[in-house]
């Protein structure tokens, strides 16, 4: 087994992706096969209906299934990306804020398994907006420093 | 469709992109709209990267999903939502743009699945970076009964 990730690991994991970043999702928790993120929902985020946008909600759901399949690769041995992914939109996302909490069902030495939910919080009352399982690569490839 | 019917058709939907202001913050263009088929493109910038330089798959899945919503919208004329969808990741997303084509592969009454190609364009040549199919709901229809063909 590798070494644990930290947290601090995982944020910059966030940090260094753009994309990641300019949306505003933050790691909020680690442990080994795990990751967990928040984002703070915004205008720019939704449809023109008000929801939020799945390709918002697909972006946090896969990132934080990638940082989660990556603390289970041992340290300097590849990196994660997403080989394929299916999201079900359960319900229409309406609120202030998405949590997603991802966990790695089968680590390996070329995939992991990887399943994600989305909640969404709407003041006090938080749901399961959306759920995904994905298949990531551990590809050698230098991680980003 | 006449031509001045598929340039209003157009035109309609480049207004409902301009409306969302996830794909305003992508700079997503829609090339090309037609009952059941949709064009939609996302141009290369700094802000839609991954940490290793490649368009992240967030990107190339909103492209999908989008793509998939117009294509199954404009297959049922109604208004949808987009239920489930799967992508396949083939290639890493490397170009100046980044083509979505969607297609209705199977109209139904409450719902449609549709297909949708996505490539990566540079220096003119096109290469296919991921594959999608994903299930457009008709929005706000009561559940069919049971044993209705959805």
């Amino acid at each position: 087994m590798s070494e644990a990730f930290t947290l601090a690991q995982c944020q910059a994991m966030f940090r260094s992706a753009p994309f990641v970043a300019d949306l505003g999702i933050q790691a909020t928790a680690t442990a080994f096969g795990e990751c967990h993120s928040a984002m703070v929902l915004q205008p720019r985020h939704l449809q023109h209906t008000g929801v939020v946008h799945a390709g918002v909600l697909t972006t946090l759901a896969d990132h934080t299934a990638g940082v989660a399949a990556q603390t289970t690769v041992p340290a300097g041995s590849g990196t994660i990306l997403t080989a394929e992914l299916k999201l079900s939109l359960l319900r229409a996302a309406r609120g202030d804020s998405l949590r997603c909490v991802a966990t790695v069902l089968k680590p390996g030495r070329q995939v992991a398994f990887v399943e994600a939910e989305v909640f969404c919080r709407d003041g006090q009352k938080e749901q399961l907006v959306a759920k995904l399982s994905a298949t990531m690569a551990v590809v050698a490839m230098p991680l980003p420093k | 469709m006449t031509p001045e019917e598929q340039q209003r058709f157009l035109e309609l939907g480049r207004d409902v992109l301009a409306k969302q202001p996830f794909s305003v913050l992508l700079g997503a263009q829609l090339l090309a709209l037609k009952p059941g088929y949709c064009e939609l493109m996302v141009p290369m910038s700094e802000e839609i990267q991954q940490q290793h330089g490649f368009v992240h798959g967030g990107v190339i899945s909103y492209l999908a999903d989008n793509a998939l919503t117009f294509a199954g919208g404009t297959a049922m004329r109604v208004p949808v939502v987009t239920s489930e969808f799967k992508i396949n990741y083939l290639r890493p997303a490397v170009g100046e743009r980044f083509v979505a084509r969607a297609g209705a592969a199977h109209v139904a009454r409450t719902q449609t699945v549709c297909r949708c190609e996505i490539f990566a364009v540079k220096d003119g040549e096109e290469k296919l970076i991921a594959i999608a199919q994903g299930t457009i709901a008709k929005l706000g229809d009561a559940p069919p009964t049971p044993g209705e063909a959805v």
